[in-house]
């Protein structure tokens, strides 16, 4: 018999995994809203994240000016890896941005694979994030609330900046109609920046979370769950941030409860049942729960 | 005194060459229309002027185009609309999934009197106040072509390009639309409009040029160029 705790403890699993694939899945929803660019190098932003928090810590820092440091350090990348990968490539077919993000992502991982060796380093969480709130059988870890916390924070704050911001109006503006805004005297090379410096910022304080959430991180980190933000954003409908907020929640869900509910011989299956719903979903409504169709010129 | 001169202007896309050298002027503070039928080459034209025609693939392979007497071809589309021109495209090319006020401010992303501005294009179409959080793409035609072209006001431009404007609308629609751009141009806007309907450009133009292919064949006053014969068989 499944006992309360053990659901509710499910219940935090699936809200903290949700937290990190909507986060995520929120980056690339932006960018391909943008671009029309499925950025497969996103994953690849959270393990880069995670490793440049960890340089600054071994720079002798502490965590609260590292976490911020490595979160502006992955926007500047982001942006370099849009001036060098992808801008020569607008106008042209979109098929070869998505080959070319797929070549970052590779790049990406074997450059740290030769910077910091492949071999798994311990995520040293900061000390104020290490506690263990524990009521009877039932425990949670502060990162886990954390995590929570930040994101529904994170959430809110893109929220407004996308409805109450003129530069948030105009992103939206330019995923809507990349030619209308820029006879609205919109330099749509700058929003694409904005998109790629957000979009990366928030995939290294996800990085941070994710090695905080399993104490280790390798240059294969960032993999799995590019690969799940990119079914979280197709599931609700990729370049609608309301869908990958609910694909994510989606996703974190499914995985959380199959595993924790399954017989545990099938605990292996976690993520298949995600590809399981990827399928389920494009079968059901191709454009995800909240997409609309893309127009075809 | 010119506001917009253009200069033997030619423009390609690819290996199709869509305008053919054509020369006009636009002269502060008039309406100007430029007459032809479906492929002349009218929009391409709208769109050298406002820079765009790099983002549909086509260029400008030749002659100029100059603004308040500064050579504008090189300048990126963006720019242009801070100089002062500002196009409302074929089709509206509204933001669908934006509200009417939201449109409203991209279009005003480039001036400081925000305010001003909104209250202007308001007091020019009072439904679009009303509409003001309705989603734009749920407008009727002509309330998302109202929409378009206060968009396009929103950035308080010297000169404004309209692409097709009654296309598509009922004649209640297009009477209040021509109304408006007359208003427009008495506050001082200069106009340079594309049509195929010519009853409407002939009564609300100062100036008028014809092309067909690439090429302007005829131009003048409204009235001169009604009466070329050349032109009645072709405009018909």
């Amino acid at each position: 018999m499944v006992s309360a705790t053990y659901i509710l403890d499910l219940f935090i699993g699936s809200f903290v995994l949700w937290s990190m694939y909507a986060l995520l899945a929120i980056g690339m929803s932006i960018i391909y809203g943008i671009l029309r660019l499925i950025n497969f190098a996103h994953g690849a932003m959270l393990m880069v994240g995670a490793y440049f928090y960890i340089m600054f810590l071994s720079m002798g820092l502490d965590p609260i000016t590292s976490l911020p440091l490595s979160m502006a350090l992955g926007a500047v990348l982001g942006v370099t890896i849009d001036f060098f990968a992808y801008r020569p490539l607008r106008g042209g077919p979109e098929l070869s941005m998505l080959i070319t993000s797929l070549g970052v992502y590779i790049f990406l991982e074997n450059l740290v694979r030769i910077i910091a060796t492949p071999q798994p380093r311990v995520f040293p969480l900061p000390e104020f994030l290490k506690g263990v709130y524990r009521y009877g059988d039932f425990s949670v870890r502060v990162i886990e609330i954390f995590t929570i916390v930040l994101t529904l924070v994170l959430f809110a704050a893109l929220v407004l900046f996308f409805t109450k911001t003129k530069v948030g109006i105009a992103m939206r503006a330019t995923a809507d109609d990349l030619e209308a805004s820029v006879l609205m005297g919109i330099d749509a090379n700058r929003i694409i920046m904005i998109a790629f410096a957000l979009a990366s910022m928030v995939a290294a304080l996800t990085g941070f979370l994710w090695g905080g959430m399993y104490g280790q991180v390798d240059p294969t980190t960032g993999f799995m769950p590019g690969v799940k933000a990119f079914i979280a954003a197709v599931v609700g409908g990729i370049g609608s941030l309301t869908g990958s907020v609910l694909g994510g929640y989606i996703l974190g869900y499914a995985e959380i409860y199959s595993v924790g509910l399954l017989p545990p011989e099938y605990s292996g299956l976690r993520d298949g049942i995600s590809f399981l719903i990827l399928i389920i979903i494009l079968l059901i409504r191709p454009y995800g729960l909240f997409g609309r169709e893309v127009e075809r010129v | 005194m010119t506001l917009l001169d253009v200069k033997d202007l030619f423009v390609s896309y690819g290996p199709l060459v869509a305008v053919q050298g054509i020369s006009f002027q636009v002269r502060k503070g008039q309406v100007v229309s430029l007459l032809g039928s479906n492929g002349a080459g009218k929009t391409t034209t709208l769109r050298a002027i406002s820079g765009t025609i790099s983002l549909v693939g086509g260029k400008v392979t030749g002659g100029s185009i100059s603004f308040e007497g500064q050579e504008i071809t090189k300048v990126p589309p963006h720019r242009r609309v801070r100089k002062g021109i500002s196009l409302v495209p074929e089709g509206r090319k509204i933001f669908h999934r934006l509200t009417v006020y939201e449109n409203l401010v991209v279009g005003g992303y480039t001036v400081k009197d925000f305010g001003d501005r909104l209250e202007f294009v308001y007091q020019l179409f009072p439904i679009l106040k009303e509409r003001r959080n309705q989603i734009a793409g749920s407008l009727s035609g002509g309330e998302q072509q109202m929409l378009a072209i206060a968009r396009g006001l929103m950035s308080n431009p010297k000169l404004l390009l309209l692409d097709e404007p009654s296309l598509g609308l009922a004649p209640r629609v297009v009477d209040v639309l021509y109304d408006a751009i007359s208003k427009i141009n008495e506050e001082g806007t200069t106009v340079l409009v594309v049509e195929q309907h010519v009853k409407k450009a002939l009564t609300h133009s100062h100036y008028i040029y014809v092309i067909q292919t690439g090429r302007i064949i005829a131009s003048g006053e409204p009235e001169e160029v009604l009466s070329m014969d050349m032109v009645k068989a072709y405009l018909g």
